[in-house]
């Protein structure tokens, strides 16, 4: 009878021993590296490559100059009195800087097809400022062979004399527009408008150009202007509708008010103006804009950062046809993107559940910079954007954010980040490598 | 007080024949004096066994009646000491004798007979209340051709295979049911912990959350199955041991009591 006793008991105990575990839900991978960009069973963005950069970062724009499969970047540095862009490379090992334009007060510069390359290697547009009080800028394109810029080629277009009617004292925004992958049909460019010298004081007609049609090698193109704007400060292009390629949202102060909207130009329209124009409900002033599909409608989304306001605003299609834009619910969303004086933001799957997450750069009230992640929500209808600020990394010592970008630098389908930083020696360019759990 | 006034007709007695016969029968007469001298001084200071036995040897030797009469005293003393009715009895049956003798040659018996009622009444009390307790107790024949009919007294039966099966199926239940019981609401609490961590900045997606939420189901459902199994091994083991109980508690079979009789008395178990 004992011996049957034992045995029972020994059973008993093997069979809880194998329910307990089958009771167990694994948890989350644990983060290989949690120095990072951490949050527990949800980020783990672990540091690369740590890349020191001869000047200080002003700007990244994501890029492909080479064939390696991964992306690169176009990193924007002050050199003297202006500014120059370098080419960084092979950002998954060592990484690779190189000089592409020279000193000089740029505004702004776009990885862009400018040729279409059927090699996806892309060439670099630089917006320049010029001391023209009139016609005071000028796109400069670097022309990108198989190896990164090693032609050396360079094609310049002069913004003189093409707008002698729509003065551009001062570029200040860059985007190329093209069906996204090979080629390129114009640029939007923002300007910042003041009164013509000889027309003083009458306002002039202010204007977002949009370049079109497609540029050849001399340089031919043709610009438009909307003298319902007084200034434009940003511009981004944008997958707004169905159409073969992509749209151009201006960040644009009207002529009638003093907030921002978000001027919407579609290519299909007949003439390239701007067609619709989204409110913002008294943000402040758009310091930079962005476009990316957040709910996975195939329409991208307008992602404005307020600097002044300390919000990030959505503006989300409403309508297809007509098309409508509307920003999201402020009182709904009010304390959601609520971060002090946003610098940048970056977009892409960094939990690897489905849904795009929002790194975004910060100031802090006690001078510091941080970067964290608006982890997204899961499980959300398409226009819904609940997400929570997290794995915060704060950046002391003399050291600021700059900017951000999502990139891919390994084949796991997970975005990268890099991290432009501007420090006391100049700066550095920090690679966080995405080993986050996928949860789903 | 009551022997030496029984004892001095025996002592009496004890020397007339001694007068009258040869040397040997002297030693007898002797040795029967000394043993009765022993005999009453053992009396006198309570060893009724010694005294018994020096009376008996007495009365071997000497004959004398009147030694009946001391040892149903000393039997009868011998019961207020130990309370074996043996040895009332046996006081009554030396008084009879005592008597009947003594009635045969005309002689006197004294408070003989006195003594044999107070003996008799004595043996029925004790008799009765041995009837009224169930346990095995000497019962005495009764003087009656037919015994007197007393309640059977019973014997439990040792605990048999049910009450070993019914105490392993009751411990059993209770360990398995504790321990389904723990693992399952332990599996489950720290589901719910792993999961209220998990969720604490993002809530969970429906899928983790269905993933929780089938095994915090499993979890319960194995604690209530734990539960519900040990309670019913439980009530199955109690059940074993209360229908062992009975059935020890019943009389045995007849085929399995032992009686044994003779010498005037008869034993059941």
């Amino acid at each position: 009878m004992r011996a049957a006793m034992r045995g029972s008991v020994v059973a008993i105990a093997c069979v809880l021993v194998a329910q307990s575990g089958c009771f167990a839900v694994e948890p989350v991978g644990p983060c290989v590296d949690s120095t990072g960009l951490f949050e527990a069973g949800q980020v783990c963005l672990v540091p690369g490559l740590d890349l020191a950069l001869p000047g200080a970062p002003w700007q990244l724009r994501r890029a492909v100059f080479d064939k390696d499969g991964v992306d690169d970047l176009a990193v924007g540095l002050a050199s003297g009195d202006g500014r120059t862009v370098y080419a960084a490379t092979e950002l998954a090992g060592a990484g690779k800087l190189t000089q592409v334009a020279s000193p000089a007060v740029i505004q702004d510069f776009v990885p862009s097809f400018v040729y279409g390359d059927p090699t996806g290697v892309q060439d670099l547009a630089t917006l320049i400022e010029t001391d023209d009080l009139i016609n005071g800028g000028k796109l400069t394109v670097h022309t990108c062979g198989d190896d990164v810029f090693a032609s050396g080629e360079s094609v310049s277009f002069d913004l003189r004399g093409k707008t002698l009617s729509l003065p551009c004292i001062r570029p200040v925004s860059l985007a190329a527009v093209g069906d996204g992958v090979a080629a390129d049909i114009g640029w939007g460019i923002a300007c910042d408008s003041m009164p013509a010298p000889d027309k003083s004081p009458v306002e002039p007609a202010d204007i977002g150009f949009f370049l079109s049609p497609a540029i050849d090698k001399s340089g031919s193109f043709e610009a438009y202007g909307d003298p319902r704007y007084s200034s434009t400060h940003a511009v981004v292009a944008a997958r707004l509708n169905d159409g073969a390629f992509l749209d151009i949202g201006f960040a644009a102060v009207p002529s009638s008010g003093n907030s921002d909207v978000i001027a919407l130009t579609y290519d299909n329209d007949d003439v390239a103006r701007p067609s619709e124009s989204v409110v913002m409900p008294g943000q402040g002033l758009i310091s930079r804009l962005y476009a990316a599909d957040l709910d996975g409608d195939g329409v991208e989304e307008f992602v404005a950062l307020h600097r002044k306001g300390d919000v990030i605003t959505i503006s989300r299609r409403t309508q297809k046809d007509p098309p409508t834009y509307a920003p999201l619910d402020q009182e709904l969303y009010a304390g959601i993107f609520a971060v002090p004086s946003p610098l940048a933001a970056a977009f892409g799957d960094f939990t690897g559940d489905g849904e795009v997450d929002i790194a975004v750069a910060f100031d802090n009230e006690d001078g510091t910079t941080s970067v964290g992640v608006y982890i997204r929500w899961p499980d959300q209808d398409p226009g819904v954007f609940f997400s929570s600020l997290g794995a915060l990394r704060t950046y002391t010592d003399g050291e600021a954010v700059v900017d951000l970008m999502a990139l891919t630098l390994d084949d796991d389908d997970k975005p990268d980040l890099a991290v432009a930083l501007a420090t006391a020696s100049g700066g550095r360019l920090q690679v966080f490598l995405n080993r986050s759990p996928s949860s789903g | 007080m009551l022997l030496w006034a029984l004892a001095g007709p025996v002592a009496a007695q004890a020397q007339t024949p001694a007068e009258s016969v040869s040397a040997a029968e002297g030693d007898v007469q002797a040795d029967g004096q000394r043993l009765f001298d022993e005999a009453s001084a053992a009396y006198n200071l309570g060893k009724f066994a010694d005294a018994i036995a020096k009376f008996e040897a007495a009365y071997a030797l000497l004959k004398a009646p009147s030694l009946l009469y001391n040892l149903g005293q000393a039997h009868a003393k011998a019961y207020e000491i130990d309370q074996d009715l043996a040895h009332l009895r046996q006081a009554r049956v030396l008084f009879t004798n005592f008597i009947k003798i003594r009635e045969s040659t005309g002689e006197a018996t004294g408070d003989a007979k006195e003594r044999v009622a107070e003996i008799e009444a004595e043996i029925a009390a004790k008799e009765q209340a041995a009837a009224a307790v169930p346990r095995p107790a000497l019962v005495a024949p009764a003087p009656a051709p037919a015994p007197t009919p007393t309640p059977t007294p019973t014997r439990r039966r040792p605990p048999g295979a049910l009450t070993y099966a019914g105490a392993g199926v009751l411990v059993g239940g209770l360990l398995a049911g504790a321990g389904l019981a723990a693992t399952g609401f332990v599996s489950r609490g720290r589901l719910v912990d792993q999961a209220a961590a998990e969720g604490t900045l993002v809530p969970l997606s429906s899928v983790r959350a269905d993933e929780y939420a089938a095994h915090e189901g499993q979890a319960a459902a194995m604690a209530y199955a734990g539960i519900g199994v040990g309670a019913a091994l439980v009530v199955t083991g109690a059940a074993l041991l209360i229908v062992d109980h009975v059935r020890r508690g019943k009389p045995a079979a007849a085929g399995k009591r032992a009686r044994f009789t003779g010498a005037g008395m008869a034993v059941n178990f």
